[in-house]
């Protein structure tokens, strides 16, 4: 379980994570997304042992990580700048990674390679940027760690590659049992991928949920009475948005969707409608209820 | 190490890998070079042998300094780029482990290198016996000091490497780290044995004298600064002190290693702090040189306040320009000047310890009581002459007589009071009466040829209770004569006159001839000098030496203290009866050739296409010889040839040396022919030789 208490960092006068104090458990897939200079790569590092907090720890089954070679390991990081020794080809990175994980697994390495259809001869800088992206997966994968760091690993992939490579590592943590950590500045990356999802906006965590009760819990509602009403007729229901226009009412409610329409449908209305909310629609609403204005593409 | 907290074989494997590339092409120059060196020398130079130091057999080697910079850089160039930093700070290691894996891959690498390239031009050299003499411990010693100069280098390059962010930054600031400590000091003792002429510059203590730095060395030798090339380079203080540095700069080099932050990635520097340093450090470097300028100004009355204003202007400028070059913003100049404090307050401390160093040095005038004994120096390494060795061989000769102190202190004394009175306001040019004083190195110690001279100028080790100093003192030469007697006297140096040192293996030379002699018989004569001379009386061989350009005598070189020294001992038959029948019996046996091709030439017209000298050495009735150089030409050849006989000189017989060679005078080329020949001389009176020879130069003629 890696687990952040307090943490903080800074570069210089620049706070860039502001007292992070997270979760994350075994087995999960655990998502982290959030704008551009979120931290969500300086959250990451920390994990990685590559940067020192100024405050707080991070550690993993209770052990610090910082300079732990034995914690360090259990850790693979895939940064999102991605590092090949000059003019080395597949297979020499392969040979790097064998010499520094105890358990890289050549037979996974081979598998993979072959899967995703790389030559392990060739030069890594004669690959495109999305197959360097997946050298750089493959290679993290094949050192079967416990703890395996995506940082916007998948954000420039294809479309039918990001899905692939998406697969594959689900498919790998699972049965492996293996935790990883996916950051990403675009939640639709994450939505499908993650068990679990923080969002960190400005050097803070602002959420962190599980995907399943984050997507159950908000929903949105659309009613018509035929009398005149307004916003002070739902009172009990924890309403975090409430438009109206002409008879028809817009409301994104917070709670157990089933006691919520059981309740409306008793006031007889005109028109009931429960429509699904995207997981970006859901952070929408719950990042203005906490009073941040944020965009999800930005 | 499994625990990859200090050392990870897996990791120094992985450095090894990566420095394959640029490792191989340098192993492949330094190679082409070991093999290079002694096969052009076995061309060009023939059959000839040549004691052989570790520098004229792999020079190159020097270069392995470059080579460590350029690797450290090459492997440590990870920090500089954050994609690479982050990648090697994620992986399982702690950073001393990274570091000291890392370190020790470099250092490999240099030892590689070093070692193959060494050993084959070794081995190249010993195979070609017949041309090169080889000093294993020259080598040896050059060898384990070029690795030296190179570690040290690896180290302060990783140093630099630790504490920057960026190539070209940690470029400038391995640079600074290898050279500017030694520069500050090299240039605060040069300005101070400038303003103080009885200060020498060599000796000026242990850790004052950069010589012992080889990195250092190596730069200022190229610059020209300093002159003892071979000497340093084979001497185990310098790989003691160049060794034990570079393990205080490696461990200074982990540490900061670990206080490192990846982020420091392509920063000029981890913070403003450092950054502040790396500046100012660069200023000092200009600053250094105005301080100079000001303590010429303020101890002599020079007149260089321009330069000064204008050395500080350049200071300030190179203070910017170098905010400016690293950081590349504008408003990062504003941020910088209140740090120009700090370079005025440093400008202020260093100036009053230049003035402290000088003051205390200038006042250095112990009374003969305060002094314990005093020692003659030579201020570089002889390397031709008995004469010259025997001076080396004093240096550490303690005079203890209280003559020679009451001597040595009285005149250091008035030296330092001329030299204060020449720098006083309206005092008259007294220090510089000394200027046309000659040097020790210059004349003998055997010979009074110093009295001529009205002052010498000598390097002396005084001792103290405090400690040891040494005084270029300028004595007038009745005085020195007092220090020569009182060294001559000395029972160790007496000793040490009459014991000659062995051969590098041989050649050993005869006479004047150019042949070098390696067979057992001229070993035997060189045994029989060096037995005989053990019992002489000390003190007439010393006062006999001044005819130790006698045509009778032996060269050899030798190896002292790594130091290949050349001496030529005169065979004289007074004192070395033996080894003068032995000398003679030699030269008869190997040189019939070239007597016989002699007197061919001389007979004939011919002996004219060649340069020709001669010698003739008579033995007077009273016992005493006489030595006159003659011209040989028309009129004397046919009396020469009258009274010479190609016979074996006996110790009481006249004898005429002759040297025939082809080109013009004083120039030797190479392969042409060369004949020397001893003949002796049948009953030729002294005037005989007045009467019937025409004298080259009388003044030239010695009795002895």
């Amino acid at each position: 379980m890696i687990k952040t208490e307090h943490l903080t960092k800074k570069f210089g006068d620049l706070t860039a994570l502001n007292d992070i104090s997270c979760t994350i458990n075994d087995g999960c897939i655990y998502g982290l997304v959030g704008s551009n200079g979120a931290g969500k790569s300086t959250l990451l590092r920390l994990i990685a042992g590559v940067y020192k907090p100024e405050k707080g720890n991070v550690t993993v089954d209770g052990a610090p990580v910082y300079e732990n070679p034995k914690v360090k390991e259990r850790i693979t990081f895939v940064a999102d700048e991605l590092f090949f020794l000059p003019g080395a080809s597949m297979n020499r990175m392969a040979d790097l990674y064998a010499a520094v994980y105890k358990r890289f697994d050549r037979k996974r390495y081979k598998e993979l390679t072959s899967l995703f259809g790389l030559d392990p001869k060739k030069p890594i800088n004669t690959f495109s940027k999305g197959m360097k992206r997946q050298a750089a997966t493959i290679l993290a994968l094949s050192a079967r760690s416990d703890y395996i760091l995506f940082d916007e690993t998948f954000d420039g992939l294809d479309p039918v590659m990001r899905n692939f490579v998406k697969k594959i590592v689900c498919e790998d943590i699972l049965d492996r049992n293996a935790t990883a950590v996916i950051t990403s500045h675009s939640l639709r990356e994450l939505e499908d991928t993650c068990d679990q999802l923080a969002l960190l906006h400005k050097g803070g965590l602002i959420l962190q949920s599980d995907v399943q009760n984050l997507k159950t819990g908000l929903f949105k509602v659309q009613v018509a009475f035929r009398e005149e009403y307004d916003k002070t007729k739902f009172e009990g229901m924890n309403i975090l948005q409430f438009i109206k226009h002409g008879m028809v009412a817009n409301m994104i409610i917070r709670g157990d969707q089933e006691k919520t329409v059981a309740r409306l449908k008793a006031m007889n209305p005109a028109v009931l409608d429960v429509l699904p909310l995207t997981l970006e629609e859901v952070f929408t609403y719950e990042m203005e209820a906490l009073g941040y204005k944020y965009s999800l593409e930005s | 190490m499994k625990n990859r907290k200090l050392f990870d074989f897996g990791l120094y494997r992985e450095g090894i890998k990566q420095l394959k590339t640029p490792g191989i092409v340098f192993f492949v120059i330094f190679m082409i070079a070991a093999v290079a060196v002694p096969l052009t020398e076995v061309i060009d130079r023939g059959y000839s042998i040549e004691i052989v130091t570790g520098m004229d057999m792999h020079p190159v080697l020097l270069g392995l300094c470059i080579v460590a910079f350029i690797l450290t850089l090459y492997l440590f160039g990870f920090l500089n780029k954050r994609n690479t930093a982050d990648f090697y700070h994620a992986m399982p290691y702690t950073r001393e482990c990274v570091f000291l894996s890392f370190y020790a891959s470099v250092l490999t690498w240099l030892f590689i290198i070093a070692a193959a390239t060494s050993l084959v031009s070794f081995g190249l050299h010993s195979i070609f016996s017949g041309h090169f003499t080889v000093v294993f411990s020259s080598w040896l010693m050059y060898t384990l000091n070029c690795l030296a100069a190179a570690f040290l280098a690896a180290a302060c390059t990783a140093i630099a490497c630790a504490i920057t962010g960026t190539t070209i930054n940690g470029i400038i600031v391995a640079v600074l780290i290898m050279f500017l400590p030694r520069f500050i000091i090299a240039m605060i003792t040069y300005e101070i044995t400038l303003l103080l002429p009885m200060m020498s510059y060599t000796h000026i203590g242990f850790l004052l004298e950069g010589k012992y730095n080889l990195l250092t060395y190596l730069l200022f030798e190229s610059l020209g600064i300093f002159n003892w090339f071979n000497d340093i380079l084979a001497d185990p203080a310098a790989f003691i002190y160049t060794i034990v540095l570079s393990l205080a700069y490696a461990a200074a080099a982990c540490c900061l290693f670990k206080k490192r932050k990846s982020e420091t990635a392509g920063q000029s520097s981890p913070n403003r702090i450092m950054q502040a340093v790396y500046r100012i450090t660069v200023t000092m470097m200009i600053c250094i040189i105005v301080l100079c300028l000001i303590l010429d100004v303020s101890t002599f009355e020079s007149d260089e306040v321009f330069l000064i204003i204008f050395g500080y202007f350049i200071a300030v400028f190179v203070y910017f320009l170098y905010e400016l070059i690293t950081t590349k913003k504008w408003k990062n100049l504003l941020k910088a000047v209140p740090a120009l404090g700090i370079v005025a307050v440093l400008n202020g401390l260093i100036y009053c310890g230049m003035l402290g160093i000088y003051q205390a040095h200038l006042n250095f005038t112990p009374t003969a009581d305060e002094i314990t004994s005093v020692s003659l120096q030579l201020e570089e390494m002889p390397r031709f002459s008995l004469e010259n060795y025997y001076k080396y061989q004093s240096s550490d000769i303690k005079l203890t007589d209280e003559r020679v102190k009451q001597i040595v202190a009285k005149n250091l004394k008035e030296n330092v009071d001329a030299l204060k009175a020449t720098r006083s306001k309206n005092a008259s040019d007294t220090y510089y009466k000394y200027s046309n004083a000659r040097n020790y190195e210059s004349c003998s110690i055997v010979d009074d040829d110093f009295a001529s001279a009205q002052y010498i100028r000598a390097c002396v080790k005084i001792r103290t209770k405090s400690g040891a100093y040494y005084r270029k003192v300028v004595f007038p030469s009745a005085d020195f004569k007092i220090i020569i007697d009182s060294l001559i006297s000395n029972p160790e140096f007496q000793k040490r006159a009459l014991t000659l040192p062995e051969p590098v293996k041989n050649p050993i030379t005869f006479g004047y001839s150019n042949e070098k002699h390696t067979d057992k018989a001229a070993y035997e004569v060189f045994k029989a000098i060096q037995d005989e001379l053990a019992s002489v009386d000390a003190d007439v061989w010393l006062s006999q030496l001044k005819s130790y350009h006698s045509p009778a005598h032996i060269s050899y070189r030798t190896v002292i203290n790594n130091n290949e020294i050349y001496i030529s001992v005169p065979i004289l038959p007074n004192l070395t009866p033996k080894s003068y029948e032995k000398f003679f019996e030699y030269t008869y046996n190997t040189g019939r050739s070239d007597r016989e091709r002699i007197l061919s030439l001389l007979k004939s017209e011919d002996y004219k296409k060649y340069n020709v000298t001669a010698e003739i050495v008579l033995n007077q009735p009273n016992g005493t010889f006489v030595q006159v150089r003659i011209d040989l030409n028309d009129e004397t050849i046919p009396f020469l040839l009258d009274n010479l006989v190609d016979e074996r000189i006996g110790p009481n017989d006249s004898y005429i040396y002759i040297e025939i060679r082809y080109g013009a005078h004083d120039i030797y080329i190479e392969g042409a022919d060369h004949f020397v020949g001893y003949f002796k001389l049948s009953n030729l009176t002294y005037e005989d030789i007045i009467n019937k020879i025409i004298v080259d130069n009388m003044m030239d003629a010695k009795e002895y």
